[in-house]
Order: structure tokens, then C-alpha cells, then sequence
């Protein structure tokens, strides 16, 4: 059962060392608060509920940052007469005049921390500990509540993140959080509710909760991203362009292009959206993209080139070749499938799809298709990005990893998954009077394969 | 959003998935604070909370009123078909009686079932791949639809919407094939009904002589015939009576057995398939029309996720800021050389750090200077030589906070002479990136200026 008012969090630390960015990475919303590489950015608190449904499961306060922890020790050490334990001196503390208001800061945070139920103390884990932090510990741990430090910057190169460990023992502090604000990791953060539900236990239901409902956040937004690169990969594999015979086919390879072109990118804008990327963030996370935008178009030889897919054709085949790739891919994959039992309507597919062209041709037309090795680069480059995106930037500092397949292909289902929908022209919105366009079984076995795909970065 | 009948129910939903097929072919959902705000009170799972949302844009009153009107049309349409099925199976079968006297049995079954059996197997063959009967549908439907539009009550003229799509997606997004099957198997489900009324009604009331006639075959054949065909009326528990020795039933008792022998037959060859038929169609029906417009991965859906589903809200400012003080402005002077005896610290220095090798520096070198207590033997140490000048060294990735800057007046307040501070480690800083490591520099010259003392970048040759 959750208690009626949230769990009450402060986010406290030395000043610049990310608590805005946790609480921005926690609500995966980059417009709260303001964030910059400077001291005493954020000078006043600042409180954001996380919501399981319409009810509130916890609440976060982002406060300014503490700079002088030891000017404020020395201001309780000269207390008089001296409080009878360390919270009432910190209370007395809060409620006089901080020093003439020199450390109005501090108090705004001790105030808080005395308000909340816990607090996570974030650390910037390229710093040392120094004296100030230590005092700093001390100060907070004044205030008797149970303090979660939370370890920033921890996959940065050069970290002290063992010396902080070690000192955060010496200091009675045994569970910590390793929680990058810029390389997210919901498993980290999965790690981080869990370690404040010990500390808090009694209201662990609360962040049960939340966590249920983080996952099944999750696991939506996965499925609504891979809907839509099952979206562009049905488009592009069932797109057919025709034109006269005697048109020049380079002119319909380029109307083919940049249609597919247009449909990668609006896919692109869809993940970024799905994810709230925002492009103008302050340090936005790395992802291979630039601007938003894939460097090179699907068909240009050089995208095919840098994801090793090889290629000894033009990305497109057009006219008679067209028919020639499209037959060839057709029978090798369903040629496969037939072998393994799916029969029937393979063979039928194949009849009925490749009768079509054989009759246009015979009327005066050509018809393009996309190529196969383009569908592989299509379908690679989404799932990477969707990689980049669900662990927002940590791709970035993977070498782009050689496909598995030759082909290019992600996997060997998602191939034929995509390849099936060669035979439905039906079902690609970029064709004109395609009536069945994003059939449920079209999408179904994509999406299945662009999951299964995914694997464990998803889980 | 009152009267939750079937038929406002499925409105909403046509009017839900009409919204999300715009914004989807406009790329970018529609922007309504009200209707998000409606739809984020209105609560529970997510497509109800985009139904609300669909329910609640600017213009959708009038959107459902006229989707609901389209729905209601649609079903008179298929109760006046039902009716209108209904008496030709009874025209029919009235007229299949009366043709010649006495009736020929095989001539009435096969008027009344023929047709039926073999549209229904056309039908069955059909399903393996032909296109859907549903564009011919939607066209009626919509021919229907302008003819009547004209003689309705409208809320608003709504001339300016696409009929068109509207019927489509009302009978091909609800389950296309399985909707056209469900309206035709209903409807010769209701004509063999209207036959079996017909039927049930004349042989109750008129004397009708029947026959079992050939002009062709050998008498041997025509049982064979009778037989095969009483297989059905016998699964009912209705035998045949043994055909006649003469071509015409006279018998009372014959002609009660050869009329129910009829009706069974119709029931059994003309309704069960089509009600076997009809069932399985209604309910791969009711399976779409469930699923119908209920995907939330669908991307015009899924981008609302954010917008109707807040996973946070902010509570604002709890605890504002004081009003900043204004930074003392004081002038920058260009650093002057350092030489001769200056006192030197490492302000949160390592053990080993070491006082950087400067030519004419005399170093009167205190050591790292981190905790409380190191820093007030350094005042301490100060005060004692009456310090003239002062270098704290500093590392470059230490953000410049109000704890260094009131320590650093704190030792400045003991000297006599100026200080400088020294930012050592400055390609610890620069590894963070060029646009940081500005700015951090930048930020303690700011602190230097506020301080009135000197700021230098130590070379790198002095970390060992």
C-alpha cells in the first residue's frame, strides 16, 4: 500500500557536480532547472514528482550546491551556548541568519535535507575527496537522515571512483550508487531506487512502484520504437517505383532515393521524439547522428561501406535488373522458407508478385525496388541508433561493432521478416494506392525480430 | 462522452483513430492544451486517456455527431437489407411452392439452398487470396451516405469532410473481410429464414401435393438421389419416408413426412452453413473490432505517451533564491613577475605536491593545504612571518566555490604584498573539452578579479 504523500527526496552535493543532470536524467526531462559546468547554478530548490499513474511515488528537490561546508562548520562550532546533539545545532543553524547570509545556500539545503527522507549525495567522481567533501558528509550526516552517495561521471576515463568508495567507508557510508547522469543505464538506475528503498524500507512500496512502472515505461517505448522502424522497413522493402520504358531510369532511382530518404529520416524524428531527445540540450547525449540526421543516405554506397555491408551492385537495381535482384532475393529467401515448410503461400507470394511485373514490363513499364543490401543498412542503422538511444550516448563509445551477417543483416529473422514484405507492394505507404498499408502482419514479425534483435540492451 | 451505448463507443474510437491517421500524415501531433489537460485529469491507461484527448479537440462534437449519424445509417442499412432478405426468402419460396402443381421437392430445395451453397462456396474460395469484398461495400455505404446526408438533421454543415475515408476506414479498418462476410452470411441467413417462414406457413395452411418426379433418370438413380439427400434432414432425426410408387404423394400421412423432410433439409443445407459461417465471421470481427484502433505502439499513439502519461510534475520553486549581490567591480592590473621570497601553498594539494620550479622564485613553500586544521596553520604560518607576497596554487579542475574563494581572502587579509593564483593540472581540464575548460578558466579569472589578485596558468612540466 503507498502512503498517501511521497517519499521526499533532496538531491544534495558539492556545488557543479551534476545534481540538476540526475534530476533531468531521473525525469528524462531536459528543460527542468538549468545546468551548466559552473558553480551555483541552481540557487534555489527546486521540487519534481515522479508519478506511478496520477499518485505521486516520489518526490526529488534539486538544491543549490554546498561551497563552504567548512565555513559553516566553524559557524555551529561557535554556537553558544553549544546545541545538545547535532541536529538541533543544525536546526539552529537553519533557522538563524547562516552567517549574515554568507551561507544561504547551505541552509536552503540543510532546510531541505531536514524536510526529506533521505537525501542522494552526488559526487563528481573525476574530482578527488578533498577535506571540504569530508566536511561536508559530516554536515549532512548532522542532520539525521540517510544519505545515498550517488558516484557521477563514473564511465569517465580518469575517475577516483575507488578512493571515494573508500573514504565513503571511513566515513560509515557502505551503500553507494554508481549513476552516470550523461551515459544512462537503466539498470543503474534500477540500482539506485533499490539501494534507497534499503535505506528507506519502510516505504519500499512506494518504490516498488515506481520501479513497475519504469519498466513498463520502458518496455512500451521499446515497442513503440521498434513499431516504427518496422514501419520504414515495410515502406522501403514493398516501395516500387514505376515509370515508362523510356524514362530515364536514373530519374526514378533518384525519386526512389530521396523517397526513401524522407522516410528514414521521419523514422529518425520518430525514435528522437519517442526518446524526448533534445537536440539543443546542454551536452546532449552522443549519438551517431549529426544534427539529428544520418551523415549519408541509405542508398549511397559509402553508408553501405562504413557498416561493412559489400555490395558489388549500384544500391539500386533498376529496370530488368531490378526484376533480376528482386527474383533473385525473392526465391533465395523464400526459397529458404519454403524448404524449411512455410510453403504454400511462399510459392503463391512468389506467383502473384512476380507475375505482376512480368505483365507490366510486357505493357511498357519498368519497375525499381530496394535493393537488398540497402534494407540491411536501413534496418542496421535504426537498430544502432535505437541502441545509442535506450542507453543514451554509452554507443557512442563503442567502435561501430562489424555486422555478423555478411549481408549486413542484423540477424537472420529480421531478413526475412523484411524481405517478406518485397512480395506485398500493398503494404508500403510509399507506393501510391497501397490499401493495406502498415498491415498488422506485416509488422508483427518485424517488430518480433527487431526486438529479438535488440536483445538484452532492451531487458 | 455522456452515453456510453456500443455505438458511441465505437465512435469515439473512429473518431480516435480518424485523429491519429492525421496527425501521422501530418507528421507531429495536433496542439491542444485543453484536450491534453483533459485527457491527463480523465486518468487510467493510455488510450483512454488519448480517446479523451480525441474526444475533447476543438471540433470532435461535431466530428462524433456526424460519425454517430454514419454508424446509425449504417445499421438501418443493414436491418432494411435483413428485411428486404428476409421476404425474398419468403417471396421465394412461396413462388417455388406455387410454380406447378404438385411441387417437385428437389426443385424447392434446390431454389431455396442452391444459390446459397454455391455463393458460399464461391465464398469460402474467394478467402484464399482475392481482394476483400469490402471496397464494393464501402462504395454502397457511401453512395448511401450522400443520398441520405442530404435528408438529415446536421449539427453543421459538414461538406468540407472526406465521406469518403471516413466509410473506408469504418468498413475496412473494422476488420474488412470479416465485416463483409459477417453482412452477407446474415444476410442469407435471414433469407433461408424468410423460406422456412414461408415453408412452415403454407404447409401448415394449404394442402399442397408433392412430387418426386424424373423425365431422365432411372427410377434407381432418382432413390439414390433421395437418399443422398435425406442424409441432412436425418442428422435432425427426420427419416425419409420411401419415395413414392407413383410420382405424386397423395398419402396425408407421406405428405406430412415428405413436408417436414423439406423443411429440415432447407435448415440443414440452407442455415447451418450460413450460421456456422456467420458465427465464425462475428467473431474474427469482434476479435478486430477490439483490437481496433487499440495499438498504442502505433507511432501517432505512441508520441502522446509523454504528453498524456506524465511519468513527473513539477512542484516549482520551493525555497527561492536571495537576490544575487552585485560582484564588486575591481580593476584588472596586468600580472606582474613574480620574484624574489614568496610564500607558497597548494590549496587541496596532494601530499606530494611540490612548489613549481620559477626562476627568480624564492620559495617559502608551506605544503598541500586541504582540512581545517592544515588551513589554519597556513593563516597561522602567515601572520607570524608577516608574508609580503603569496602564490596558491590551485588545480585547474577544481570549481572556483565561495569555500576557496573565502579561504583565499582569509590568507590575503595576512600579507602584505600581492597574490597570484596558480592553476596547475590545466590538461586534466582541457581532457574535459575545449568549450568546458573555458569556461572553467574563465570562471577563476572571475574569482581572481573579485579577489584583486593575479591569475597564471602553471606550464605542465611542473606536475612530476
Amino acid at each position: 500500500m503507498m502512503h498517501a504523500a511521497p517519499v521526499q527526496i533532496a538531491i544534495v552535493g558539492h556545488t557543479n557536480t551534476g545534481k540538476t543532470s540526475l534530476l533531468r536524467t531521473l525525469t528524462r526531462d531536459s528543460h527542468l532547472g538549468e545546468v551548466s559546468d559552473r558553480p551555483a547554478t541552481t540557487r534555489d530548490v527546486q521540487g519534481t514528482e515522479l508519478l506511478v499513474g496520477t499518485q505521486a511515488a516520489l518526490a526529488l528537490y534539486d538544491t543549490p550546491g554546498l561551497e563552504d561546508a567548512m565555513g559553516v562548520a566553524e559557524e555551529l562550532a561557535a554556537q553558544r551556548p553549544p546545541a545538545v546533539d547535532p541536529v538541533a545545532a543544525i536546526e539552529r543553524f537553519v533557522a538563524g541568519h547562516h552567517g549574515q547570509g554568507r551561507y544561504e545556500q547551505e541552509a536552503k539545503v540543510l532546510r531541505q535535507l531536514l524536510r526529506s527522507d533521505a537525501a542522494l549525495y552526488v559526487i563528481d567522481a573525476r574530482e578527488p575527496i578533498r577535506a571540504k567533501h569530508r566536511e561536508e558528509l559530516r554536515l549532512l550526516a548532522s542532520c539525521g537522515r540517510p544519505l545515498l552517495p550517488v558516484l557521477n561521471f563514473i564511465a569517465a576515463a580518469d575517475t577516483h571512483g575507488d578512493g571515494w568508495k573508500q573514504q565513503l567507508a571511513r566515513l560509515g557510508l557502505h551503500v553507494h550508487a554508481d549513476f552516470d547522469t550523461v551515459v544512462f543505464d537503466h539498470r543503474a538506475e534500477r540500482q539506485l531506487f533499490e539501494k534507497l528503498a534499503s535505506l528507506l524500507e519502510v516505504r519500499r512500496a512506494s518504490f516498488t512502484q515506481l520501479l513497475q512502472e519504469r519498466a513498463a515505461q520502458r518496455a512500451a517505448l521499446i515497442d513503440a520504437a521498434c513499431r516504427a522502424i518496422a514501419e520504414l522497413l515495410a515502406d522501403a522493402a514493398a516501395a516500387r517505383i514505376q515509370g515508362e520504358l523510356g524514362v530515364n531510369a536514373e530519374a526514378l532511382k533518384l525519386r526512389l532515393r530521396e523517397r526513401l530518404a524522407a522516410a528514414e529520416q521521419a523514422c529518425v524524428d520518430e525514435l528522437l521524439r519517442l526518446f524526448r531527445f533534445d537536440l539543443t540540450a546542454y551536452s546532449p547525449p552522443v549519438l551517431p547522428l549529426s544534427k539529428g540526421r544520418w551523415a549519408l543516405d541509405p542508398m549511397d554506397p559509402e553508408a553501405l561501406r562504413s557498416y561493412g555491408i559489400r555490395t558489388g551492385s549500384a544500391a539500386v537495381a533498376g529496370g530488368m535488373a531490378g526484376l533480376a535482384v528482386d527474383a533473385f532475393t525473392g526465391f533465395t529467401s523464400l526459397g529458404a522458407a519454403a524448404a524449411l515448410g512455410a510453403g504454400i503461400g511462399a510459392a503463391w507470394n512468389t506467383a502473384g508478385t512476380y507475375g505482376r511485373p512480368w505483365l507490366d514490363r510486357w505493357r511498357g513499364h519498368q519497375q525499381l525496388v530496394v535493393d537488398e543490401a540497402t534494407l540491411a543498412l536501413l534496418s542496421t542503422r535504426q537498430l544502432h541508433l535505437l541502441r545509442a538511444l535506450l542507453r543514451r550516448g554509452h554507443a557512442s563509445t563503442d567502435p561501430v561493432a562489424a555486422p555478423e551477417q555478411p549481408s549486413g543483416w542484423p540477424t537472420p529473422e529480421l531478413r526475412s521478416a523484411t524481405v517478406r514484405c518485397r512480395a506485398h507492394p500493398q503494404w508500403s505507404a510509399l507506393n501510391a494506392g497501397a490499401d493495406d498499408v502498415h498491415a498488422d502482419r506485416a509488422l508483427r514479425p518485424l517488430c518480433a525480430a527487431l526486438k529479438a534483435a535488440l536483445g538484452g540492451t532492451g531487458a | 462522452m455522456t452515453s456510453r451505448t456500443p455505438t458511441a463507443a465505437l465512435a469515439t474510437r473512429l473518431l480516435t483513430e480518424q485523429l491519429r491517421r492525421r496527425e501521422e500524415a501530418l507528421g507531429h501531433a495536433l496542439t491542444s492544451p485543453e484536450a491534453d489537460a483533459a485527457a491527463v485529469s480523465a486518468g487510467g491507461p493510455l488510450l483512454r486517456r488519448i480517446q479523451m484527448r480525441a474526444t475533447a479537440m476543438p471540433g470532435a462534437d461535431v466530428e462524433l455527431q456526424r460519425l454517430q449519424q454514419l454508424l446509425r445509417l449504417g445499421r438501418a442499412l443493414a436491418i432494411a437489407a435483413l428485411m428486404l432478405a428476409l421476404s425474398a426468402g419468403f417471396a421465394v419460396a412461396a413462388s417455388a411452392l406455387n410454380a406447378s402443381q404438385p411441387a417437385s421437392l428437389p426443385l424447392v430445395l434446390a431454389s431455396l439452398v442452391g444459390l446459397n451453397l454455391l455463393s458460399l462456396t464461391l465464398w469460402i474460395v474467394l478467402q484464399a487470396g482475392a481482394k476483400p469484398a469490402s471496397a464494393t461495400l464501402s462504395r454502397l455505404y457511401r453512395w448511401a451516405w450522400q443520398k441520405l446526408e442530404r435528408h438529415l438533421p446536421q449539427a453543421a454543415n459538414t461538406d468540407d469532410c472526406d465521406h469518403g475515408s471516413t466509410v473506408d476506414m469504418i468498413v475496412s479498418g473494422i476488420g474488412g473481410r470479416w465485416f463483409a462476410g459477417t453482412l452477407v452470411h446474415a444476410l442469407w441467413l435471414a433469407f433461408t429464414a424468410g423460406s422456412l417462414l414461408a415453408l412452415s406457413l403454407l404447409l401448415s395452411v394449404r394442402a399442397y401435393a408433392l412430387s418426386w418426379e424424373t423425365t431422365l433418370l432411372a427410377p434407381q438413380a432418382l432413390q439414390s438421389w433421395a437418399e443422398l439427400l435425406s442424409w441432412g434432414p436425418a442428422l435432425l432425426g427426420i427419416t425419409a419416408p420411401a419415395l413414392p410408387q407413383t410420382s405424386t404423394v397423395t398419402d396425408a400421412s407421406q405428405l406430412q413426412a415428405w413436408s417436414q423432410w423439406l423443411l429440415a433439409a432447407v435448415l440443414v443445407y440452407g442455415a447451418l452453413p450460413r450460421a456456422v459461417a456467420l458465427g465464425g465471421c462475428a467473431v474474427l470481427l469482434r476479435s478486430r473490432l477490439r483490437a481496433f484502433g487499440g495499438d498504442v505502439t502505433a507511432p501517432g499513439y505512441a508520441r502522446l505517451r509523454a504528453r498524456l502519461m506524465p511519468d513527473h510534475r513539477t512542484l516549482g520553486v520551493i525555497d527561492a533564491a536571495p537576490p544575487q549581490p552585485p560582484a564588486p567591480e575591481s580593476p584588472q592590473t596586468a600580472p606582474r613577475p613574480l620574484a624574489g621570497v614568496v610564500y607558497g601553498l597548494h590549496l587541496e594539494g596532494t601530499d606530494d605536491a611540490d612548489a613549481p620550479p620559477l626562476p627568480d622564485v624564492q620559495w617559502r613553500w608551506l605544503g598541500p593545504v586541504d582540512d581545517a586544521a592544515s588551513r589554519a596553520a597556513a593563516v597561522a604560518h602567515l601572520r607570524r612571518d608577516a608574508a609580503g607576497q603569496l602564490a596558491i596554487v590551485v588545480p585547474a579542475t577544481t570549481t572556483p566555490d565561495r569555500g576557496i574563494e573565502r579561504y583565499a581572502r582569509q590568507l590575503m587579509a595576512e600579507i602584505t604584498g600581492p597574490t597570484r593564483i596558480m592553476l596547475a593540472d590545466v590538461a586534466a581540464l582541457r581532457a574535459r573539452g575545449a568549450a568546458a575548460a573555458q569556461q572553467r578558466l574563465s570562471d577563476w579569472q572571475a574569482l581572481a578579479q573579485r579577489m584583486g589578485a593575479d591569475i597564471e596558468l602553471l606550464p605542465e612540466v611542473e606536475r612530476r
